[in-house]
């Protein structure tokens, strides 16, 4: 990492901070973005804050190519910014469900767009995008994080189809639940402290392909991904 | 389809309509708006009519995580309500010692709990609902607007209108486990020193009673009184399996027998008089939901529950009756209730001690006995609660419940149920 070029977005709190800290202590340069620059500032001195919303969509390729040239180049991006509002189970709030998929796939499609074609360019790179276990299939109680992170993970699949070629990495991670913000009504035993998933995500950034951050949950969700919808139903998985 | 109360007595007719969503409700003249039928009685029967089940109508249409304000459709059971909001540190206001009830239930009922003398009923914490009325209008009923029938409907036995949807404010926790003292006491006196000495500093109180000791060791029992841990843990371990009563036992099954052996191993069972623990809320407000179809446990012909409130010193009195009758009661428990008015028109809970207990139903032998308590009721100036009531002859419910001719005006012309048809 000593050198490295890096950007994260969405890195003023969970694992894009975790992420932000552990990248400069091991010596990357980091553009560190999000809405809440302040808190960049405080949690690691060491990056380089900027503000910036992910759903100011026109505002993205200005922010990019800043983030470059306060590098002098790019070699990796991480895609982290996520939102998941507390939704009811008989709840259809349009707001909050755009605000889902505004924030998990338009805006994580904004960013990589640009650094997609500038990896192109120059025949190296890697792209990170942080899923989720919830994209692997449609649940009772978040219709629509998990059509975002599924979405977002199918547009990372073919970027990484389009860009092996060029040798330019491509890697979906799947959390499950992390001590973060996000997940703080989990079951404290049900998660994954955020130290271990950053270090987790910072080992698999060069192995192009989806990983999920424990081995048990590869099993799991293999088994979850193949259940009939049926049955899967009748489960009753929330 | 068949529908019975829980206390499987009396024994009616009645078809039932499960509506699927709200605008398919239709309130057909001669029916009854029920929940999931745990109300012990005929409150929730309706001999010769139709009911109108809420059970598909469910589903939390939002919950504010900050404010604890939970919207929810009718049909929505407490348990739904605990298990998506108590993650978040938010319980029930109130809770009964059942979490298979429904919203609307707990509102027609206005339920009560183990810190009552604390919290009230259930009907203080609805901020409002929808009603539907025979004559379709829809009416959103606040303590301001519809402010009537928002009164009536507290407490009013489903039958000013169907309930669609409410909205609620839960109550936020520091944890989903319980510290649990228990005491034990040796008569009725005991009992009310400890009643009165945990009033301010214990949010649950409630005490179970031996009701086959006799002469001066009548009135012993234990003393169970509870406050939210301190801890922040709001996951509790899921039970895979809840096990079953598969059929129903023999009448004897819950007789004088099991019920001495019972009786005498719950009071003994603790070594030290007092003793502490911190368990989940599931043992502690819902000891029997952990088996399914515990109702069955008293065999086909059902049980009987009974409770009433009465001034402290009528206690003793019934608790004697009780036991000089030879009749057990399996359950037997004891609480004060406190002074916070209910919005409710018809709520049951006074300031008194309320005593509760079922008893199997065995023919004449259990309808005089309860003849007999519901008299000395009445002569204590108590009240019965509807929700557990199958025997209480009219000029005993009007007396309870003089108000009842402000819910029978407001009373939806189409609505009607066994108990309203057997009180008035």
């Amino acid at each position: 990492m000593q050198g490295a070029k890096v950007v994260v977005v969405g890195a003023s709190s969970g694992i894009g901070a975790e992420l932000t800290k552990q990248l400069t202590a091991q010596g990357a340069k980091v553009v560190a973005l999000a809405r809440r620059s302040d808190l960049i500032t405080a949690s690691c001195p060491a990056a380089i804050a900027v503000t910036h919303d992910v759903t100011d969509y026109a505002s993205v390729p200005g922010a990019f190519s800043d983030a470059v040239a306060k590098l002098g180049g790019l070699d990796t991006i991480y895609y982290c910014a996520g939102t998941m509002p507390l939704v009811a189970p008989a709840e259809y709030d349009f707001e909050k469900d755009r605000q889902m998929v505004e924030v998990n796939l338009l805006g994580g499609i904004a960013w990589l767009d640009q650094a997609a074609d500038y990896f192109r360019n120059a025949g190296a790179g890697t792209i990170v995008g942080i899923g989720s276990v919830a994209g692997d299939r449609g649940r009772a109680g978040q219709p629509v994080y998990n059509a975002s992170k599924a979405g977002f993970h199918t547009y990372l699949e073919a970027l990484r189809n389009r860009l092996s070629k060029q040798g330019i990495c491509v890697v979906t991670i799947k959390p499950g639940p992390v001590a973060t913000e996000m997940s703080k009504h989990v079951d404290p035993k049900r998660v994954m402290p955020v130290e271990v998933a950053a270090a987790k995500i910072i080992a698999f950034s060069n192995k192009p392909g989806e990983h999920y951050l424990s081995p048990i949950h590869r099993i799991i969700f293999a088994i979850i991904r193949n259940i009939p919808g049926a049955i899967f139903r009748k489960l009753g998985m929330q | 389809m068949n529908f019975e109360s829980w206390g499987r007595y009396p024994k009616t007719k009645q078809s039932v309509v499960r509506p699927s969503g709200v605008s398919a409700i239709q309130i057909t003249a001669g029916s009854l708006p029920v929940g999931l039928g745990r109300s012990y009685g005929d409150s929730c029967l309706n001999d010769g009519g139709a009911v109108i089940s809420g059970a598909l109508l469910d589903g939390i249409e939002h919950f504010d995580a900050a404010t604890g304000v939970v919207r929810c459709q009718s049909g929505t059971s407490l348990k739904q309500l605990i298990e998506f909001c108590l993650p978040h540190g938010w319980f029930l206001p109130v809770s009964p010692g059942t979490k298979f009830v429904t919203v609307a239930g707990a509102i027609a009922n206005d339920i009560h709990g183990k810190n009552h003398h604390r919290a009230g009923t259930f009907g203080c914490h609805v901020l409002w609902f929808e009603l539907l009325r025979s004559d379709g209008r829809l009416l959103r009923c606040t303590p301001d607007e519809n402010a009537s029938l928002f009164r009536a409907t507290i407490g009013g036995l489903g039958l000013t209108g169907f309930i669609v949807r409410a909205e609620v404010q839960l109550k936020k926790v520091s944890s989903a486990y319980i510290d649990v003292e228990s005491i034990r006491f040796q008569n009725l006196a005991e009992f009310f020193d400890i009643s009165a000495e945990s009033a301010d500093s214990f949010e649950y109180t409630v005490a179970w009673v031996d009701c086959l000791a006799t002469g001066p060791s009548m009135g012993r029992g234990i003393f169970l009184r509870g406050n939210h841990a301190d801890d922040g843990r709001f996951h509790v371990k899921k039970r895979l399996l809840s096990p079953s009563v598969p059929f129903d036992m023999p009448p004897w099954f819950l007789g004088p027998t099991f019920v001495k052996v019972f009786n005498h191993r719950f009071y003994t069972k603790q070594r030290e008089d007092r003793e502490s623990t911190t368990v989940s809320y599931e043992p502690y407000f819902y000891p029997l939901d952990a088996v399914h179809h515990s109702n069955r446990l008293y065999g086909r012909r059902g049980f009987l529950q009974f409770q009433c409130v009465v001034p402290k010193e009528g206690v003793d009195e019934i608790l004697r009756l009780v036991s000089e009758s030879g009749r057990v009661s399996f359950l037997a428990v004891l609480k004060e209730f406190g002074s916070r008015p209910s919005p409710g028109l018809m709520s049951f809970p006074r300031k008194g001690t309320t005593l509760c207990l079922d008893f199997p139903m065995e023919g004449q032998v259990t309808l005089e006995l309860f003849q007999r308590i519901n008299q000395l009721v009445a002569e204590w100036g108590g009240a019965q609660y509807p929700a557990k009531d199958a025997t209480m002859s009219a000029a005993q419910f009007q007396t309870y419940f003089p108000q009842w001719r402000e819910l029978e005006k407001l009373r939806d012309p189409n609505l009607s149920s066994s108990f309203w048809r057997r009180v008035t």
